[in-house]
């Protein structure tokens, strides 16, 4: 019997999402709480299976969805998906938990929750994903809900961060989206699983080198990777939980998922490895340089975020064992720290009103709970040990060490490893002493526990962890054999013996702390250097570009004149016309025609009505000559016995003049006065159209028998579609879809019309008469 | 705009509209008629009652907001293509019910007659919608 835990998992968290408003409806902000619980009870149902996969059987779950295109919900939860799946879910119940006290204790939170477990849903989605269509759709949910979590506050630079962001991580997605096409092109299926399998073949195909460029173009954008990284930093404007949670500890290790991920297609080829590593640690090394240059703790914490980003990046594009085993361990220890010292800024911004290092001084006497925390976890952060980070830096370097690729790889790679490790450790140190140390300014307290709680625990994780590393050691070299698709084994502990990255350890701190005493110099130094941000100004250019190509496309349309709308329209209409009779084949003979007496007195009278409401000069007048001209085609139509139509045009006709009155009347009586020649040139417009369009009459109708799907509808009505009247059976039943689709128009031009009414009632006083005119 | 005149005759019009409305909606299978021509003649006299009270006469004849109708319509019609789905047919597929109606005898009825009123609504919702808004008394 098949079992469905995982996807059991996956509909918690989806009815968890469903449920959040709801739950913050009744409890406020503490509705954190049983999310918080159901998070964990997620991660639960994930770890049931948890013995099977670190045992090396990953499981397979397959819901069929839509069985006619072959698309299934397929699942696959592997050493990998559960370490991210594990990680997105706990760190998720301590942002809940955090949240309940961070946000304000009045006001509604419903949306605020609703969205955060959504994305949590869909980065749950992501990483579960066993097919890469699913895998795509998961993505840009997450972008999504990060988009309205980063707007959610609706300022303008709120407004604008989220777009920014969505726009990067939007066009990273398309790129994705691309990517991953061509590879199951290439791979013949979108089973994850058949493209992890493809081996050789795969990587020989003529489609790989360009998907491959692609799908790193949509993962270093969702990692933030130099020069996409800009768009991290602005998001923080978002509500501290969903920086902790987004943008330090889940959301951007997305691109580090896929990468990884793909390794077994991808891994060990030049341009995947060359490409990897340095762009992973150029980000690192510029991400820390100008975290060093900050004051605010959150921007600090932005930028090193992305240097850290960059630093696993690297380490899962040398793509060994090693390298993916201390991928994974730094993974989780950043996710440790950073998470942690996210809630603790978050927490000191809410009591002493600030994030500024310059401005905040002495909490380690005020606030000793809060200063220890982040303490641990600024030590695990600058890899001291016995801490986890510590662990993991080390484990790092020797992974740099041992890169495959030339001769002079693996050096520079440690080399540029070792300078973003002792910039870390010395911003890590000035986070401490900027805000802890110093003479003690303000009166401020420990928040109560429940505040601090889920950062104390997300800290002593790290401590813990750090201990017990070698505990780690199974799960951890099943995450990294299946990321790389051979078995191996990691060895994991505090100390080594005297080895080349123990030797590197104790430079960063050395080199760090040297960084840290002398930091005056070194700032000065730093503030020399124009840091290079040319993501950042290279996408407000093209932006301002795209919306000024927009526009200049837009403008011969700006303009409320009908007749230069017309001009467009009837230009395209006669140009096409006329080329259509020039290019016209062999037509059928015309039949003889059979017009009666009748016909040509209802012909004279329609062209009396048409007459007069060319010539007309009051509005009024022209609406009814137009209607009577209506009423005369309605007369032609039973005569020539189609009621139906007859019917539908007398009552359009009637509507319309209504309907055309209620905006005439607010215009003035009378037409404007208008050129002469501005008549003539209407007039000869008119005249061309008039008479392409009785050629077209003549020359296309009445020329050919019942077409083929004529004679279809006229058979199969009464039994198919079980109605004898065939244009209403057309419509609601042989092509009901079309008319689905012509009502959903028609209810847009409606709420369109709602829109306008309202959005000229509002914000200036009503308009009297038309477009400034004296009122009639 | 108003008169006694076309408020009497709209007094007197309006139930035979209504009326002539249903029956062009329910014989459109059929014979002439259909849910777009049944909602114009209901449309028209939701604008004769406009011409006899205005603005508010509508909100008496028709006590709901346009946007509500026009997303019943919308559901009706959407959700007449899903149901098919659900009985493991296409979406929007038709079918064919009789039923026996004593006094009558067999009775036929289109299951594409719920889409009709799905179109017979947004159409209805799209004439109250510019009558309200466009309507509102002039300066």
């Amino acid at each position: 019997m098949m079992t469905l835990e995982v996807t059991l998992a996956l509909l918690l968290m989806a009815a968890l999402s469903a449920a959040a408003p709801l739950l913050a409806r009744a409890l406020g902000r503490n509705a954190g709480y049983p999310l918080a619980a159901g998070f964990l009870a997620a991660a639960g149902v994930l770890l049931s299976r948890g013995g099977e996969v670190v045992a090396g059987a990953p499981v397979v779950e397959e819901v069929p969805w839509v069985p006619s295109i072959g698309l299934g919900l397929t699942l696959l939860l592997d050493g990998l998906s559960l370490f991210f799946g594990l990680l997105i879910l706990v760190v998720g119940a301590a942002v809940m938990a955090y949240s309940a006290r961070y946000l304000k204790e009045e006001g509604a939170h419903g949306r605020f929750y609703g969205m955060l477990t959504l994305f949590a849903a869909s980065m749950l989605g992501l990483v579960l994903a066993g097919d890469v269509v699913l895998l795509f759709v998961f993505w840009e949910l997450t972008s999504i809900t990060s988009f309205f979590l980063i707007g959610g506050g609706g300022s303008e630079r709120e407004s604008k961060a989220a777009v920014r962001a969505f726009l990067i991580t939007g066009i990273g997605g398309l790129a994705l989206f691309a990517g991953l096409l061509l590879l199951s092109v290439a791979a013949g299926s979108a089973d994850l699983r058949v493209i992890l399998e493809g081996g050789e073949a795969l990587r020989e195909h003529a489609l790989a080198p360009a998907a491959m460029a692609l799908v790193l173009v949509g993962a270093f954008t969702k990692s933030a990777q130099a020069p996409f990284h800009f768009w991290l930093p602005g998001a923080m404007v978002a509500p501290t939980p969903v920086s902790t949670y987004l943008h330090a500890a889940t959301m951007v290790k997305a691109g580090i998922y896929l990468v990884a991920r793909l390794t077994p297609v991808f891994g060990g080829t030049a341009p995947w490895l060359y490409t990897i590593v340095l762009v992973g640690l150029v980000t690192a090394v510029m991400g820390a340089a100008i975290a060093l240059k900050q004051h605010d703790l959150k921007a600090l914490l932005a930028y090193s975020t992305v240097s850290q980003l960059g630093f696993i990046m690297a380490l899962v594009g040398v793509g060994t064992f090693p390298a993916l085993a201390a991928a994974a361990i730094h993974t989780l220890a950043h996710a440790g720290y950073k998470a942690t010292l996210f809630m603790v800024v978050g927490i000191i911004d809410r009591e002493a009103g600030s994030r500024d290092i310059r401005r905040l001084s002495g909490l380690r006497k005020l606030m000793p709970v809060t200063a220890s925390i982040t303490g641990v976890a600024a030590l695990s952060m600058a890899g001291f040990p016995p801490l986890l980070g510590f662990v993991s830096k080390e484990e790092a370097f020797a992974a740099f060490l041992g890169a495959p690729g030339g001769d002079w790889l693996a050096p520079l790679a440690a080399a540029l490893a070792l300078g973003a490790s002792i910039m870390t450790f010395a911003y890590g140190a000035r986070i401490f002493d900027g805000a802890f140390e110093g003479p003690a300014t303000q009166r401020l307290f420990d928040p109560k526990p429940s505040f601090y709680g889920p950062a104390a625990l997300t800290a002593l994780a790290g401590l813990g962890l750090g201990i017990w590393v070698s505990r780690l050691d199974p799960f951890m070299s099943r995450v990294a054999s299946d990321a790389l698709g051979a078995v191996g084994h990691v060895d994991l502990r505090m100390w080594h013996g005297l080895e080349p990255a123990l030797a590197l350890s104790a430079l960063t701190i050395a080199a760090g702390t040297a960084a840290f005493v002398f930091r005056r110099p070194v700032g000065r130094a730093l503030a020399r250097i124009r840091t290079p941000v040319p993501g950042s100004a290279a996408f407000d250019r093209s932006y301002d570009g795209l919306v000024g190509i927009g526009k200049a496309v837009g403008r011969p349309f700006l303009s409320d004149a009908p007749a230069r709308h017309l001009l467009w329209v009837l230009g395209a209409v006669a140009t096409a016309g006329l080329a259509a009779w020039l290019a016209r084949g062999e037509v059928p003979p015309f039949p003889a025609p059979a017009a009666e007496p009748a016909d040509w007195a209802v012909l004279a009278l329609l062209g009396a009505a048409i007459l007069g409401a060319a010539r007309t000069h009051t509005r009024i007048a022209a609406v009814a000559l137009v209607g009577i001209a209506g009423f005369l085609v309605a007369v032609l139509y039973v005569l020539f016995g189609a009621p139906d139509l007859a019917l539908t045009q007398l009552l359009i006709e009637t509507l319309t003049v209504v309907l055309v009155v209620l905006v005439f009347r607010r215009l003035p009586q009378r037409f404007r006065a208008v050129a002469r020649i501005r008549q003539l040139g209407a007039a000869a417009v008119a005249v061309t159209m008039g008479t392409l369009a009785a050629l077209a009459t003549y020359t296309l109708t009445g020329r050919r028998g019942l077409s083929e799907a004529g004679a279809y509808f006229l058979s199969a009505a009464p039994d198919e579609a079980g109605g004898e009247n065939v244009v209403n059976t057309i419509l609601v039943d042989f092509r009901a879809l079309d008319t689905l689709g012509e009502i959903t128009v028609l209810a847009v031009a409606a709420l369109g019309v709602i829109a306008l009414v309202r959005l000229a009632g509002r914000g200036r006083p009503r308009r009297t008469g038309g477009g400034g005119e004296p009122p009639a | 705009m108003s008169s006694l005149i076309v408020r009497a005759t709209a007094r007197g019009l309006t139930p035979v509209m209504a009326l002539l409305s249903l029956w062009l909606l329910l014989r459109g299978h059929d014979e002439p008629g259909g849910g777009f021509i049944a909602s114009l003649v209901a449309g028209a006299a939701v604008v004769l009652q406009y011409l006899a009270s205005g603005v508010e006469g509508v909100r008496r004849f028709l006590p709901f907001r346009a946007t509500t109708l026009l997303g019943i319509g919308l559901l009706v019609a959407t959700g007449f293509g899903l149901a098919g789905l659900l009985v493991g047919a296409e979406f929007l597929e038709g079918a064919i019910w009789t039923a026996e109606v004593p006094a009558i005898g067999e009775v036929k009825v289109a299951a594409s007659l719920i889409f009709d009123v799905g179109v017979y609504l947004v159409v209805l919702a799209v004439v109250m919608a510019i009558v309200r808004y466009l309507g509102e008394e002039a300066p």
